[in-house]
């Protein structure tokens, strides 16, 4: 089950990310031919805010995420990698948790005032979803870890890339 | 700073209980009339409520896109905010019936339209966005510029070049119905690409196409008179409903005294940018006859009377009897 | 100290010292100070999302995809093996031929990710595998990426030009002698960092690789093909260099498929996996940093601190050097277009008022946001050659100083020389 949603973001922020390519191209190649197409920039654009969330919350689950761990580091030889991992878990999933609620919220009102795309006539707003979508994600992850480590399952570091079994 | 100079509005001091009004806009530049019309409202706000309510102004899209600011001042995070008409059309379609090519086509059209179907939409506005006009700002017809040997001066003389629209869609289509190739790009993609020829050219107001440098990379203008780029001051519905009634009346005045004030400031600054044009070399065309133009361009209006919002045809219909009535007056 | 100030000054540098990923430490600092000036909260998230409606940045992930596509499509392979023939006995050689690609990218590309994406996605690969360190590889690249905003066309020179009202013909001409005199110090510095960064050249395995470099290029005329092919695209007005992205993809797709049959499923799929993981870790970050500027800006922290110098002193050196060092610290933490947007408008005025020539100022402005595209916590080009080579950032950041001493040295030489900013304009005139 969670092997499946895994796979779910991901293939969906690399269909995102092939719909922004393709319709980028195919804006060339319009253009080039005088081809009356006039949402490819809308298109893409869409298709590109769409994949960052998902494949950020993509690379939470790979815990690819960009920061500056050489004092984290150190301190967790101090003190121990638990108590520095619980920290970072309770962190980012209260941070994700206010990002999906906000964003949810910007979605539903944003249903009731639109903010329609010129070309494709589309509620820009929608968008939010993808955010909330995302976040919620991160935050179910980094959720799962935070239980893991209080229980004793897991270690919980921020650390991925490396080719190491997570949820064994 | 600190000093009060009684020709500089911002310095006038802090005082306990004063609110801030905070004004967002996308413009960069010192120099434009929409800089001009939210100096002149901050000021005229800040002298009627007798220095109780202060502006602090972003310029720049510092705090975001047109649309979005627009998001902002429904939610309160801004006050005050003036999009272009046909962005903010995204968020407020009843909007759109301005962007109808040709509805009015002269100044004295526009402003007297404007003064006669503001009242009419001002709540439909407010029920669509959240925000409330108070008052509009003309930044001046949009003129094509593009790098060609030829001019353009018909319709079909826009099949060979690739031209850059605003995103609206009536603009979109009125591009269509002359026969040409609008094409999509962004806006700040705009200068390389005309440098590099991924794109001939676009429209804008003269002052828009100096301001940004545009000179720099086309040879050629067309003036002529589909569409005036306009900007309503947009004053957040929800502070406004929060003002003291005193208050809201200096809000609305002031609107009212920064229109006058920019509608006799902006032409008289215009003549100036069109000289600049001319001085940078950019050769200047003008259309004598519209005739075509406006022919092409009026047959699309019903298939966007939908995109007015609701009643749209009824609207346009309002529209187009107050500019006979406006025409009448003159 | 106030509430606000008090965040961002203790609260953000604390939640990155202990290790918080970095989007999030500028997205909670962001959301505190939002709260703290009773903003509605409604206005972070839309201010993250909104970050990311902006789109040059669509060429990251694109010309990140296509490095990846051209390495599983064995393209990189031949581009490395033509490298190793021509220049693997001189040691230091590809810090060099780095630099020099990222200069030749630069003259078509206005930005300083865009550039680093386009040319590390290649030369990092290359570098690590012919035995050059990843931190090394991954620190040449992002330095020469900068030059993407120094020789033009020059996205932040556009928008600083309409902002100061200065000819962007002007700054780019302007922008030409420092790019030049610049891209040939990093190429040095990369020679020298190289000889010192301990990398061992790995001796050649490859069979191929014994054939003359004239054959290797024959065999490698595809990959060849292709800079020719994106440079000539944006020259002859076919594609912008955004949309020159997706041509890459499109040719490393075309190539891979019909010319090599050498792309796999799996290969496919890796390269997409990357592409998906290091797009969206960096452009969170963007995101997040948005809101971050945004909140620094409703507060004008930026325009009082613009206020408190010209209270200091009336030198124009004076001035020049207080303005550079607030650029430099403003650099380490605001993203370049923003930091342009807020500071242009207050520093322009300022400087005229010292007798400076805006021109010249707006070259200084640029090789700050050079230096501020590759400092922590925000430096977004350190952040693309990182995840493209799989090193941290302290590493990549380490290996980064000499470049950043170098451009530092060079900064002082622009500020202290107009002539070499105002030459070529004038001459143009
Ligand atoms: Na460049
Ligand atoms: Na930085």
């Amino acid at each position: 089950m969670r092997h499946f949603a895994i796979r779910l973001i991901y293939a969906a922020a690399a269909l995102f990310l092939a719909l922004m390519v393709s319709s980028l191209m195919l804006q060339i190649v319009a253009r080039e031919f005088k081809l009356p197409v006039d949402w490819t920039e809308e298109m893409s654009r869409f298709a590109f805010i769409s994949m960052v969330f998902l494949a950020s919350a993509y690379a939470t689950i790979k815990r690819r995420h960009l920061r500056v761990s050489v004092f984290s580091d150190f301190v967790a030889r101090r003190i121990g990698n638990r108590a520095v991992a619980v920290f970072h878990l309770t962190i980012l999933f209260g941070f994700d948790s206010v990002m999906v609620w906000y964003s949810g919220y910007n979605f539903v009102d944003g249903l009731q005032f639109a903010n329609i795309s010129p070309a494709l006539g589309f509620n820009q707003n929608i968008l939010f979803a993808a955010m909330c979508l995302g976040f919620g994600a991160s935050a179910l992850v980094n959720l799962t870890d935070l239980v893991a480590v209080l229980t004793g399952r897991g270690d919980g570091t921020l650390d991925g890339g490396r080719p190491k079994e997570r949820h064994a | 700073a600190d000093e009060p100079n009684p020709i500089d509005w911002t310095s006038a001091p802090e005082v306990d209980g004063q609110q801030v009004m905070k004004l967002g806009h996308s413009v960069n530049m010192v120099w434009s009339s929409h800089t001009a019309t939210l100096k002149r409202f901050a000021e005229l706000v800040q002298i009627y409520t007798n220095n109780e309510i202060k502006a602090e102004i972003f310029p720049g899209a510092q705090l975001g896109g047109e649309r979005e600011m627009m998001q902002q001042a429904r939610q309160g995070v801004l006050q005050v905010t003036l999009p272009a008409t046909n962005n903010a059309a995204a968020l407020a379609p009843t909007l759109n019936v301005f962007i109808l090519p040709y509805l009015a086509t002269s100044t004295d059209e526009v402003n007297c339209l404007q003064d006669k179907i503001t009242p009419l939409i001002v709540d439909q506005v407010i029920e669509e966005a959240g925000t409330r006009i108070v008052g509009w700002e003309n930044s001046g017809w949009r003129a094509f510029f593009y790098k060609s040997d030829d001019p353009i001066e018909k319709p079909s003389d826009l099949a060979n070049l690739k031209m850059r629209v605003p995103p609206n869609p009536i603009m979109i289509a009125s591009y269509e119905a002359w026969g040409g190739n609008p094409t999509p790009l962004a806006w700040n993609e705009l200068y390389n690409a005309l440098q590099q020829g991924v794109v001939e050219g676009g429209d804008n107001p003269v002052t828009d196409v100096i301001g940004m440098k545009f000179h720099e990379v086309i040879n050629r203008m067309t003036k002529f008179h589909y569409t005036i780029l306009t900007h309503p001051i947009m004053v957040s519905e929800r502070w406004f409903q929060s003002l003291s009634p005193e208050h809201q009346e200096a809000v609305l005045r002031a609107g009212k005294e920064a229109t006058d004030y920019i509608r006799w400031w902006q032409p008289i600054d215009e003549a100036n940018w069109w000289q600049q044009a001319e001085d940078a070399g950019v050769t200047i065309t003008e259309i004598e006859d519209e005739s075509e133009w406006i022919e092409k361009a009026r047959a699309i209006w019903p298939d966007y009377y939908d995109s007015l919002g609701e009643n749209g045809e009824e609207l346009a219909q309002t529209a187009l009897k107050l500019v006979e009535e406006c025409k009448a007056e003159m | 100290m106030s509430d606000v100030t008090l965040a961002l000054a203790v609260l953000f540098p604390i939640l990155l010292l202990l290790g918080v990923p970095i989007y999030a430490a500028l997205g909670i600092t962001g959301l505190v100070v939002t709260w703290l000036t009773n903003v509605p909260l409604v206005f972070a998230t839309q201010s993250i999302l909104n970050g990311l409606d902006n789109f040059p940045l669509l060429a990251i992930p694109a010309f990140i995809l296509a490095g990846n596509l051209m390495e599983s499509g064995g393209i990189t392979n031949d581009i490395i093996r033509i490298f190793r023939r021509s220049f693997g006995h001189v040691h230091g050689s590809l810090g060099i031929v780095t630099i020099l690609s990222c200069m030749f990218f630069a003259a078509i590309s206005g930005s300083g990710p865009g550039t680093v994406a386009a040319i590390g996605a290649i030369m990092i690969p290359a570098m690590i595998r012919q035995g050059y360190p990843a931190p090394y590889s991954a620190a040449v690249s992002a330095t020469g990426g900068t030059l993407g905003v120094l020789i033009p066309p020059s996205n932040p020179m556009i928008i600083y030009a309409i902002i100061a009202n200065v000819s962007v013909t002007d700054l780019f001409a302007a922008g030409m002698l420092p790019g030049l005199i610049v891209g040939l110090t990093l190429a040095a510095v990369a020679y020298f960092a190289a000889r010192r960064s301990g990398a061992v050249v790995t001796q050649v395995q490859d069979e191929q690789e014994q054939d003359s470099v004239a054959s290797l290029m024959w065999q490698g005329k595809w990959a060849l093909a292709m800079p020719p092919i994106v440079l000539g695209g944006i020259y002859t007005g076919l594609f912008t260099p955004v949309e020159a992205s997706v041509v890459a993809v499109a040719y490393a797709l075309v190539v891979s498929l019909v010319v090599y049959r050498s792309m796999t499923w799996e290969g496919f799929n890796r390269a997409f996996e990357g592409a998906v993981l290091m797009g969206g870790a960096l452009m969170i970050v963007v995101a997040c940093s948005t809101l971050f500027a945004r909140t620094i800006t409703l507060e004008r922290i930026p325009q009082e601190l613009v206020e408190l110098f010209s209270l200091i002193s009336s030198e124009p050196l004076v001035i020049l050097l207080l303005i550079n060092i607030l650029l430099l610290i403003i650099g380490t933490f605001m993203e370049t277009i923003s930091a342009i947007i807020i500071l242009a408008p207050i520093l322009v005025p300022l400087v005229r008022n010292f007798g400076i020539d805006p021109i010249h100022f707006g070259i200084i402005l640029i090789i700050n946001i050079e230096i501020a595209f590759l400092t922590p916590p925000l430096g977004v080009n350190l952040f693309v050659g990182s995840q493209i080579a799989g090193v941290s950032i302290e590493k990549v950041f380490r290996a980064i100083l000499p470049f950043i001493a170098a451009l530092i040295g060079l900064l002082a030489l622009i500020t202290l020389v107009p002539g070499l900013s105002l030459l070529i304009p004038s001459l143009l005139r």
